[in-house]
């Protein structure tokens, strides 16, 4: 049995980073929702997983650097086994949809094909909307010259909900709209967390991308989504020594559901939104 | 974006790739009427995407002919403020839901977020603009689809806009306006757009209300709408016009305002007045002023009397027990 | 109807092309000029309420047939085409009078329909023919005297028929035959008229009487309109014998609505439903019910259909609000805007049975 997740994002929304703490996490922990069966061609996931165990820092997966075929082949609770596809695409590839409005055959096929989909948004890349005419004491002593005046590059000015709701589209575009099962992960979580200790993923969803939100609640008829705060780091790389410490590399996991659930299961969004496995 | 819409088309926009700031706020209007689209050949191996662009007329269809659409067109003069309260509507949506409507999609968000870039702190502008696109002249509609939560329904918007003088130089003669903008006949509503910041003007005041009155005139002369085209009569950048401060002005141009209302409605039964201020330029009014009131406007279903459903007929009865309807 | 079609194509395509214009007026006549058309999922069609799959392949596949590039897809488009061939064909076929009576059956429950002159259109056919019934005058034909009494006589002396003989017994047959058509002619016509005398003497008798025959009880001031109002439509619409019925059928149903307490409050379909009990609903029913997916054309008789057989009040809604396509909640119309609308019904299913 196969199944296919797409996993896509911007770059440096924590998806390489994702895929080396689940590879340690399904090699490691028992308790873990989805287990690793077999290790078959494991190589680039697991250099990626040794990197993330020390804690040194992913290289942002370049456009040449993409793993377009990674598969790993996981135990349900039940026994049942299944082959999980999912790519490793770069940041650049998004991003590139979006500003050039094209999108590889290649990319588009696994996007038709998919399961599901895990969206990563990494929290810090979210700004709220700053108008000029809400700013009242705006005007300077010297007037604003011509050279100060920006130009707008789409990638880097258009706000990060918009460019995820233009993907989105891309997505059930391709699609032909056929039901699109979600996972929203908000990487990062634990910068949320040391601020805002009891916000939900679902909360910060309609709080800071409150357009996405509505997207999603007026498509529900094609789209089923999920929100999940993930730290697959643990926190910043500034205070790495207290997470080296822990028994476990997996233990540095932090994974929140809507749900309830708090926990390290990284493959719990995956186990949910991949639905049924008979 | 359940539509096929993969034309090859990447226009440049001028004003980004100049930080002139006179071009970026030139009144004058910038239309390519060439035929000549700058077509990207399609890399091997690559697929297009929608273009996220206003919306030629040929490809409103698929959204017109799959799903419940509204086209509203505003037509104002040069500056009036049209792509203003256009992006401003998007804009606010981006923050929350807005007038009870949740934003569903929209086929034209590379274009909403060309217009709106200059509004933005980012820009670091010092007032919010929103610049002269160079357009091909057939890119005219901006969609917006929206979720009514309480009738559990979605609608599809397509904003266009004209301005007074492209309406104006067809003045008197109406055989060319239908021919140049045929599409305008099943617009669901018109927005005639007054700039507050003429009205404001003692010496444009009047000239700003003549020139509506013509503008509307000469679209419905042409007869350019159907029994369901609603009309709105909104006056623009209402700050400007209220830090005015002088309270006969505003009445003066309220009663001029009802000479051109009561000319529409000979046309059509629904009518309504709206004073916005979408990007004011002082703190007493918020961002969006009267765009929640104008939304719900084009949102309200029709009422029952637009088209009248009644069985009785004209001609004179002859029948006693017929003659009963009215005697009983 | 040409010329009001490409005006009123431009609500779903602001800009066709003529050759695309040209294609959809071909779909449509080729639809209309069918021996038989599907009246009852056109107007679902034309209101968004649901036709039949098969209806939905049969009316698509006319256009694609024409044009390739006709999309299934474009439900709005089909919408449009639905109640162009409807108003096409109430315009220029014997099932105009029909047509319209299943079009007034459904266009009150809100729906934004794309081209609301087809509820326009649809009362006016109706106004008019109800109309007609008692305004125009009845002609009878004479019969032309046979004067055959010499050539009988002629023909009691005659050993063998002969060739003049045989052309004048002809032509007497022939006029006899006339006479007798022209008799046949006049009696129907007379049937007609005693049919339309019958039912203007009933009407006025049940007024007069100011009596409900359904619940066999005067009406007073103390019944409340959306108790019986229902009841009323359906006792006025038995009388009906000729359809269209009378056209002054609403002040007659408002006459005896003013019987009753005053009350001016719109209800719900499902408070209208729910007003009259199980027994009043049977015996409605009985009377007036259509065949298999055309009860989904009346809603308020399909409505009561549910909920005698959901038994429990809460359940028929959701079901009948499901194969309905529309909200039995949140719809309100006064009283005697129900009781027309049940009129219309009761109409439907008589004239569906004439056909």
């Amino acid at each position: 049995m196969y199944k296919k997740c797409f996993i896509a994002g911007l770059p440096s929304a924590g998806k390489t980073t994702f895929l080396a703490a689940l590879w340690n996490l399904i090699n490691h922990d028992s308790d873990a929702k989805l287990k690793l069966n077999k290790i078959e061609n494991g190589q680039y996931l697991a250099s990626l997983s040794n990197k993330w165990a020390n804690m040194e820092p992913l290289e942002r997966t370049v456009p040449s650097g993409e793993q377009a075929n990674i598969s790993i082949k996981l135990e349900l609770p039940n026994k049942t086994t299944f082959d999980l596809q999912l790519p490793d695409l770069s940041g650049e590839t998004f991003q590139s949809q979006y500003e050039m409005r094209e999108i590889s055959e290649e990319v588009m096929k696994y996007i038709e094909d998919a399961n599901a989909v895990l969206f990563f948004i990494n929290v810090n890349s979210i700004k709220l909307l700053g108008l000029i005419s809400e700013q009242t004491l705006l005007r300077s002593s010297t007037p604003t010259t011509n050279n100060d005046i920006v130009n707008r590059n789409p990638k880097e000015d258009d706000p990060i909900q918009i460019q995820v709701i233009e993907l989105l589209q891309f997505i059930l575009f391709i699609r032909k709209n056929k039901m699109l099962k979600i996972g929203f992960m908000f990487s990062a979580w634990d910068l949320i967390k040391s601020n805002l200790n009891d916000i939900k993923p679902e909360q910060f969803l309609e709080k800071q991308m409150n357009m996405l939100w509505q997207f999603c609640q007026s498509n529900d008829d094609i789209i089923k989504y999920q929100t999940w705060g993930i730290s697959a780091q643990g926190c910043s790389f500034n205070e790495k020594d207290l997470l080296l410490d822990k028994e476990y590399p997996y233990e540095r996991i932090f994974v929140e559901g809507n749900g309830g659930y708090q926990g390290c299961d990284l493959t719990l969004p995956l186990y949910l939104l991949m639905g049924d496995m008979k | 974006m359940e539509n096929n819409n993969t034309e090859a088309k990447v226009p440049t926009l001028e004003v980004e790739q100049s930080s002139d700031i006179d071009k970026l706020i030139n009144d004058d209007i910038e239309t390519s009427d060439s035929d000549v689209i700058v077509e990207e050949d399609g890399r091997s191996g690559f697929v297009k995407l929608p273009h996220g662009l206003a919306l030629t007329v040929a490809e409103t269809y698929p959204i017109t002919a799959s799903e419940v659409s509204k086209t509203i067109i505003l037509i104002g003069p040069f500056d009036s403020g049209k792509t203003t309260i256009e992006t401003t509507i998007y804009q606010l949506f981006q923050r929350k839901p807005f007038a009870g409507l949740y934003f569903a999609g929209s086929q034209s968000l590379f274009g909403y977020e060309e217009r709106s870039f200059y509004t933005r702190l980012e820009s670091k502008k010092e007032t919010a603009t929103t610049p002269r696109t160079s357009r091909f002249a057939d890119e005219i509609f901006l969609h917006l689809k929206l979720y009514d939560n309480t009738t559990k329904t979605k609608t599809n918007y397509l904003f266009g806009d004209i301005s007074g003088e492209e309406i104006y130089s067809h003045l008197g003669n109406v055989e060319t306006i239908c021919e140049k903008m045929p599409y305008l006949k099943s617009v669901d509503s018109y927005v005639f757009i007054l700039d507050g910041k003429q009205l404001a003007d003692k010496n444009k005041s009047n000239g700003a209300i003549d020139q509506a009155y013509n503008m509307a005139r000469t679209i419905f002369d042409a007869k350019l709408y159907s029994s369901s085209t609603r009309v709105q009569v909104l006056i623009s950048k209402y700050d400007i016009l209220k830090k005015n401060d002088d309270a006969n002005l505003e009445a003066t141009i309220d009663k001029r305002l009802q000479c051109i209302v009561d000319l529409l409605k000979k046309y059509v039964s629904e009518v309504t007045v709206h004073k916005v201020a979408a990007m004011p330029e002082l703190g007493d009014f918020e961002v969006g002023y009267g765009l929640e009131e104008l939304l719900s406007t084009w949102n309200k279903a029709h009422s029952d009397n637009q088209v009248v459903e009644s069985y009785t007929i004209d001609c004179k009865l002859n029948s006693e027990f017929n003659k009963l309807i009215y005697k009983m | 109807m040409r010329k009001q079609f490409a005006e009123l194509y431009l609500r779903v395509c602001a800009e066709p092309k003529p050759e695309q214009l040209e294609k959809r007026w071909q779909g449509i006549e080729e639809y209309c000029n069918q021996d038989e058309v599907d009246i009852y999922n056109l107007v679902k069609m034309a209101y968004s309420l649901s036709p039949t799959d098969e209806f939905k392949d049969e009316f698509t596949t006319i256009f694609q047939n024409i044009d390739i590039s006709f999309q299934v897809g474009f439900v709005i488009e089909q919408e449009l085409l639905a109640s162009i061939c409807l108003m096409k064909l109430m315009e220029d076929s014997d099932l105009s009078l029909h047509i319209a009576l299943a079009v007034m059956c459904v266009s009150k429950y809100g729906a934004e329909i794309l081209v609301p002159e087809l509820g326009a259109a649809a009362y006016n056919i109706f106004g008019e023919a109800s109309a007609e019934i008692r305004e125009k005058s009845v002609k009878y034909k004479k019969c032309s005297p046979v004067d055959s009494n010499e050539f009988i006589e002629s023909l009691e002396e005659l050993t063998a028929l002969e060739e003049t003989h045989i052309a004048e017994l002809s032509n007497t047959l022939m006029e006899i035959a006339k006479n007798i058509n022209i008799i046949v002619q006049n009696q129907d016509q007379t049937l007609n008229i005693i049919n339309i005398l019958q039912e203007d003497s009933d009407i006025l008798s049940w007024i007069t009487g100011n009596w409900s025959n359904e619940m066999e009880k005067p009406l007073t001031k103390g019944i409340l309109p959306k108790d019986i109002a229902l009841l009323l439509a359906k006792e006025l619409a038995d009388f009906v014998q000729v359809i269209p019925g009378p056209y002054a059928f609403e002040a007659f149903l408002k006459k005896m609505l003013d019987s009753c307490k005053k009350d001016t409050k719109a209800y719900s379909l499902v408070t209208m439903v729910d007003s009259i009990d199980d027994a009043h609903k049977s015996s409605i029913l009985s009377c007036y019910q259509m065949d298999g997916s055309k009860q989904e054309n009346t809603p308020i008789l399909f409505s009561m259909k549910c909920a005698l057989d959901a038994k429990q009040p809460e359940v028929w809604k959701s079901m009948a609000s499901n194969k309905l396509s529309i909200s039995v909640e949140s719809t309100e119309h006064e009283a005697l805007e129900w009781a027309k609308l049940l009129y219309f019904e009761c109409l439907l299913v008589k004239s569906g049975g004439c056909e």
